[in-house]
């Protein structure tokens, strides 16, 4: 069943990677296999300075992670790969785990906690809302990426301009800002919307938003 | 001084010798001189032990004996018709005067004391008690006078001794008595200032005196106390044994330490701690009130009631952890190969090959957990059992490469110095291993923030003297603070951020649960050695 669920992850879409990191060969191993079995792909490393070393790829993945790891703790792991903005979602397991240590893990972001032996369907089910979660980033990072390159075709009076009127400032107030004529504010901003490929002023605004280029009405 | 034998017969015959008309022995003298004088009374007078003597009225000598002589020293015919205040000067003017009176009232004199001396003057000490006796002639007239004198320097002596001896007796005594006071007044005061309860007591444990501090303490005044045992005032659970202590008093021995509860006025009770002596018919005892410390130690017991309570649960806790990690890393590799076996023959077409690799590891993991099982048990059942006897080296090599993994990941080398003739050790193989891992782990765990420094770990083991060996575990890390050094050991103490303070606790137990001693000392310049020595079959 979980199968079909699998192949929901759509078929144009780069390949999902697991990543597992587990000090126990056998666990590394079972969940390979079970992951595998499902048509992910996955891929286990031993210790959290094997996995650091690999390039993450630019596909959805996301991390299984042992929490008690030889040298460094998984949790300690996690807020390590925070403080480097690391943004792959992480699934906690642990051989014997309590509510302290679970609650530490949610809090920091983590997308579920499993005690060994679990059952693979709820795995599954944590994998793929790691997987989704981490696609809807990567969309939403694209988003922007695509934003930035649409702005920066932009003249920087351009720039300027839809800074100052998604800020909310009037066609005149702008032009008393710059100093420039009113009309001229009306050509720069036709031109902003249709680079920009916005819709409407509200859609304007909300990408003036996402690039953080508001200017805030004084 | 005294001449025994010189009496010869020299009998006065100068002068002229007066009549004496006394009834003793001079009384023949006179008839000496009319008849000759019978040779056995001369012999008395001679050897007489008084002084004899006879004089004229004129105080001259007309007879004397030995004895008397020896006042003066002058042999007895020099006495004789010469006067007394020629012979011995000192004395004449006395007997001039008692010859005096004698003539005067014709009554004899009797008990005076003379002091007689020599001219030399060596026998100035004596002392003679003389009579004075007048010879009156056949018409009344006093004739002479008979002189009887009595050696008493000895009786005087010790006379004046005795007085002396009296004097000094009487003296001791009134300073005795002064002391004697002092003392009682001391000793008084001890009673009356003691906090100590003081008692005397006869040997049926009836109080015949009690000391203030009774009052202090229970409030009882004496007079409630004395005349009765001290029963009544027993808090019922001691009574049992107080009664068995007074019992083994009464029977004549000490009482060192005892300890009991009497009841205070207001009904509240003291503990009291006893020391009793039995002397004659009385029991000498002291108490002294303990009640706060017996509360300090009560609360002190309850506080480590509770600590060892907290430790046992949070070692249960933590066994659990760790037992339960133990074994749930096994089931959840096999619960995970199962899953995904099953995914893999419900796939169309069914990967076979997969889904044998998962059943394979299936049984591998299934072995596992029952050996994490088996070691557990092991672990608990005790270190009575020595085990079979143990490889040491064999165990360091394969707990290294357990390890293996691990200290890579943490960039630590490890340098092996083993002494290639160890005897085997009569050692638990399961409980070693935890010791070594523990002890490896430790020292992996101490070179983690060392980077100035390569991270080596250097294992060492010899062969020590009868039988024994030892190994030893040195780290390159910070080293061991000496405020640490002692309680390292000690379980719960950690200065690891996660750490639960277990592992060098349990470590020390199973080594010293194998006869074993496992110590730890810091080296120079940094890093420290943990050596664990385990005894031979010979010891």
């Amino acid at each position: 069943m979980s199968v079909e669920r699998t192949s929901s992850v759509p078929r144009g879409d780069p390949q999902p990677v697991v990543f597992v990191v587990d000090d126990d060969e056998s666990v590394r191993k079972g969940l390979a296999s079970l992951l595998r079995s499902v048509g992910l792909r996955a891929e286990a490393f031993a210790t959290a300075g094997e996995f650091l070393a690999v390039k993450l790829p630019h596909t959805p993945c996301c991390l299984i992670l042992d929490v008690r790891l030889p040298g460094l703790s998984g949790l300690d792991f996690q807020a390590r790969l925070a403080s480097a903005r690391i943004e792959i979602p992480i699934i906690f397991i642990t051989g014997h785990g309590d509510i302290p240590m679970t609650v530490r893990a949610m809090k920091a972001g983590a997308v579920e906690f499993l005690t060994k032996p679990f059952r693979d369907q709820d795995l599954l089910d944590a994998v793929q809302v790691a997987l989704e979660r981490d696609k809807v980033r990567h969309r939403s990072e694209d988003a922007i990426t695509a934003l930035r390159e649409k702005f920066a075709t932009l003249t920087p009076r351009e720039q300027e301009v839809m800074a100052c009127v998604t800020g909310g400032l009037l066609n005149k107030q702008v032009a008393a800002a710059i100093g420039i004529t009113e009309n001229t504010v009306k050509v720069h901003r036709g031109n902003v919307t249709r680079k920009m490929g916005a819709k409407s002023f509200a859609e304007l605004v909300r990408m003036a938003d996402l690039l953080g280029v508001r200017r805030q009405a004084s | 001084m005294r001449k025994r034998k010189a009496s010869p017969r020299r009998a006065p015959r100068r002068g002229s010798a007066p009549r004496p008309a006394a009834k003793r022995q001079p009384s023949r003298r006179p008839t000496d001189h009319a008849q000759a004088p019978l040779p056995a009374l001369q012999l008395i007078y001679d050897t007489a032990p008084v002084g004899l003597a006879f004089l004229s009225p004129d105080c001259r000598y007309v007879q004397i004996n030995q004895r008397l002589t020896e006042i003066c020293g002058i042999p007895v015919a020099d006495h004789i018709g010469r006067s007394v205040r020629a012979t011995v000067p000192q004395v004449a003017e006395q007997v001039e005067a008692l010859v005096a009176a004698i003539k005067r009232t014709g009554q004899p004199i009797t008990g005076i004391e003379v002091r007689g001396q020599r001219a030399d003057g060596s026998n100035a000490d004596h002392v003679w008690l003389t009579h004075w006796h007048p010879v009156k002639g056949s018409r009344g007239r006093i004739v002479g006078i008979n002189v009887v004198a009595e050696d008493v320097t000895a009786r005087k002596r010790a006379e004046h001794e005795l007085v002396e001896r009296e004097r000094a007796l009487r003296e001791l005594n009134e300073t005795l008595e002064q002391r004697v006071a002092a003392e009682t007044h001391e000793r008084l005061q001890i009673w009356t200032v003691t906090e100590d309860l003081l008692v005397v007591a006869d040997r049926e444990g009836t109080i015949l005196g009690v000391n203030p501090a009774w009052t202090a303490t229970l409030g009882w005044p004496a007079s409630e106390l004395v005349g009765k045992s001290s029963a009544w005032l027993l808090h019922p659970d001691d009574r049992d044994k107080t009664q068995a202590e007074q019992i083994r008093l009464g029977g004549g021995r000490k009482t060192a330490r005892f300890e009991n509860r009497l009841r205070r006025q207001d009904g509240t009770y003291r503990w009291l701690s006893w020391k009793a002596v039995p002397d004659r018919d009385r029991i000498y005892a002291m108490g002294r009130d303990v009640t706060e410390l017996k509360d300090a130690e009560q609360d002190l017991r309850n506080v480590r009631r509770e600590l060892a309570e907290v430790s046992r649960r949070t070692i249960m806790a933590a066994m659990t952890a760790s037992i339960a990690h133990e074994i749930k890393q096994p089931l959840g590799a096999i619960v995970a190969n199962a899953n995904a076996g099953q995914r893999w023959l419900a796939r169309t077409p069914p990967k076979h090959d997969e889904a044998l690799e998962c059943f394979h590891d299936i049984a591998a993991d299934g072995h596992r957990a029952s050996e994490v099982i088996q070691s557990i048990r092991a672990m608990f059942e005790g270190g009575e059992q020595p085990g079979g006897p143990l490889d040491v080296n064999a165990l360091i090599r394969e707990t290294v490469a357990i390890l293996h993994n691990e200290l890579e990941a943490g960039g630590i080398a490890v340098e092996l110095d083993l002494a290639p003739q160890l005897p085997p050790a009569p050692a638990h193989k399961g409980q070693m291993q935890q010791v070594v891992l523990n002890l490896l782990t430790n020292a992996a765990d101490a070179m983690r923030g060392v980077t100035e420094r390569r991270r080596v770990l250097t294992v060492m083991s010899e062969a020590v003297a009868a039988d024994a060996i030892a190994v030893s575990v040195r780290d390159a890390g910070p080293g061991i603070a000496p405020q640490d050094a002692a309680r390292i050991f000690d379980a719960f103490f950690t200065t690891k951020q996660h750490g639960m303070g277990m592992g060098l606790a349990i470590c020390k137990s199973i080594v010293e649960a194998h006869g074993g001693h496992l110590s730890v000392a810091s080296e120079a310049p940094h890093g420290a050695t943990f050596r664990f020595v385990l005894p031979g079959d010979a010891a």
